[in-house]
């Protein structure tokens, strides 16, 4: 054949980027049309899909890695508690250079281990790890460092039981985390859970990574103490933060939040037991506080939004909430504003948030996307 | 008003206004670089023909005023991007397949990241819907897929082939 022309002289990348514009079915049809759209789909794959493996406790057998070059999200699900088991799994996986974000469900005594090896491995960028047993470390593998320069995310589900040996463990686990997302312990089945220790693991593992925290979720609502986190506050160059709890009085009072000038993305989470009284203060004082250099806010809660909210962040891009927005489609235009997602909103409400928001580029309401 | 001259691989100058082809983070690198004060400067642009750089120019021109995109975020999977074209864009980007392809290329080379979603979202939206063998005619492409590939892709896909 003679020189490539047309869709075959535009260079591999630019045909990935096509190829990503399509959805599932139009990726299994064009397979069909030649050797290299079918080898390029399958890359694809491997790319933005996750690949899960799931340990067999029968068999005892490792999964065969060596089919799974290539791909870069895994998931493993079952991983044992014996060491003996599941060491050559482990060691084959850490060989493998193309995994990118790796969750382990049921991660057991290895999360340290594998805390210590995502420290210093090449390609790895995301952990997360679920219900997590720790074990007491000897102090000759320590101290683990994540620098903090290497981009590289934690995410983190204790298991309450676990609490009083994750608490040893940390304790030789140096963390320099540019992100740390804190879910809610799992509940009920753990009559064990010492919630002391709970707020103090949390709060050390806060406190540890501190200088480093770019990005911080919590989601602990409901669970006393533990969000008591606006100490932490100074040290940390958030720029993305969720409010660990709303009605917090450090937040609403205290100057932490509004020194926070790096802040780009602010999640406000809903208030517990909410009502519409005790809400509207704790939120109008919260977004008071918030720098006005945002371009970013999603609010959780379902009621209520602050009169001149929107001229009140001018930088503001992305807005997302779960209440009708119709009450405040009247109002100055914000041009600035590039991305709207609301449910309950009319059908008839469109036109209204054209003029309110001349710039959008994507706006989505009960699911249906617009523009 | 500053401006920069631009000779395309035909050889054909081209002075365009430097806040226009500010898009293209290529072109703009060269003038923070080379320091492009005096007018007469040349900058060739091998891989762009005359007409494929008026194409180019014409939709820098009407983009100018753009305000500068919002980054994605980051944990949005790229098959979910969204796929919007503006009328403008839509009547714009009407042209042979051999243009289409050459503005592709030539918005890679320069840059422009804009123009580059724009004609890769054509190329996808010209490929969605249709039957392999009217892509494989439609690009000229021959199928070298062997009977036994070709079994081999259908039972992967069964999964989801409609009854």
């Amino acid at each position: 054949m003679g020189e490539l022309t047309g869709f075959q002289s535009l260079p591999v990348e630019m045909q990935y980027q096509i190829f990503s514009y399509l959805d599932l079915p139009s990726h299994l049809n064009i397979r069909k049309v030649c050797r290299q759209w079918n080898q390029m789909i399958i890359e694809q794959e491997k790319m933005y899909s996750t690949f899960v493996i799931k340990i067999d406790h029968q068999n005892g057998s490792d999964p065969a890695l060596s089919s799974l070059v290539g791909w870069q999200n895994l998931r493993v699900v079952g991983l044992q508690n014996k060491v003996s088991v599941n060491a050559n799994f482990i060691k084959t996986l850490l060989k493998i250079e193309t995994f990118r974000k790796i969750e382990f469900k049921e991660c057991g005594i290895w999360w340290t281990y594998l805390l210590h090896k995502f420290a210093g491995h090449p390609t790895w960028t995301d952990l997360v790890i679920y219900d997590c047993f720790a074990v007491k470390e000897s102090k000759r593998q320590c101290p683990y460092k994540i620098s903090s320069n290497s981009e590289k995310r934690l995410t983190c589900r204790l298991k309450r039981s676990n609490m009083n040996a994750f608490m040893d463990s940390i304790n030789y686990v140096e963390l320099q985390l540019m992100s740390l997302n804190v879910q809610k312990p799992l509940n009920g089945k753990c009559p064990q859970l010492n919630m002391a220790k709970y707020r103090e693991s949390l709060h050390l593992l806060i406190q540890r990574c501190r200088f480093s925290l770019k990005e911080l979720n919590v989601y602990t609502e409901g669970l006393q103490g533990c969000h008591n986190l606006a100490e932490y506050f100074n040290d940390m160059p958030l720029e993305k933060l969720r409010l660990p709890v709303l009605n917090d009085p450090i937040f609403a009072t205290d100057d932490c939040l509004a020194k926070k000038l790096d802040l780009k993305e602010v999640i406000l989470p809903k208030l517990m037991k909410s009502n519409l009284r005790s809400y509207a203060p704790f939120l109008k004082s919260i977004v008071e506080k918030i720098p006005k250099t945002v371009t970013v806010v999603r609010m959780e809660s379902v009621e209520y939004m602050i009169p001149g909210f929107f001229e009140a962040f001018p930088s503001l891009t992305k807005f997302h909430c779960c209440f009708s927005l119709k009450e405040y489609l009247s109002g100055d235009p914000c041009p600035s504003m590039r991305s709207l997602w609301c449910n309950m909103l009319d059908i008839n409400d469109r036109n209204q948030v054209k003029v309110r928001f001349p710039g959008l580029t994507e706006f989505e309401w009960n699911h249906r996307k617009f523009m | 008003m500053p401006f920069v001259n631009l000779e395309s691989s035909d050889g054909d100058l081209v002075k365009v206004d430097v806040d226009v082809i500010k898009c293209s983070v290529t072109i703009n690198a060269l003038i923070e670089h080379l320091g492009l004060e005096d007018d007469n400067e040349v900058v060739p642009l091998q891989n762009v023909g005359t007409e494929t750089l008026h194409k180019v120019l014409a939709w820098a021109k009407h983009h100018k005023d753009d305000l500068p995109s919002v980054d994605d975020d980051e944990d949005d999977p790229p098959r979910e991007r969204r796929t919007d074209i503006t009328t403008w864009d839509a009547n714009f980007i009407k042209m042979e397949q051999i243009q289409l392809f050459d503005l592709i290329l030539a918005a890679n080379y320069l840059d422009i990241s804009g123009l580059l979603d724009l004609g890769c979202k054509i190329v996808a939206d010209m490929i969605k819907g249709k039957t392999a063998d009217e892509i494989r005619t439609m690009f000229n492409i021959v199928n070298d897929l062997t009977p036994q590939e070709q079994e081999q892709i259908r039972k992967e896909n069964e999964w989801c082939e409609e009854k």
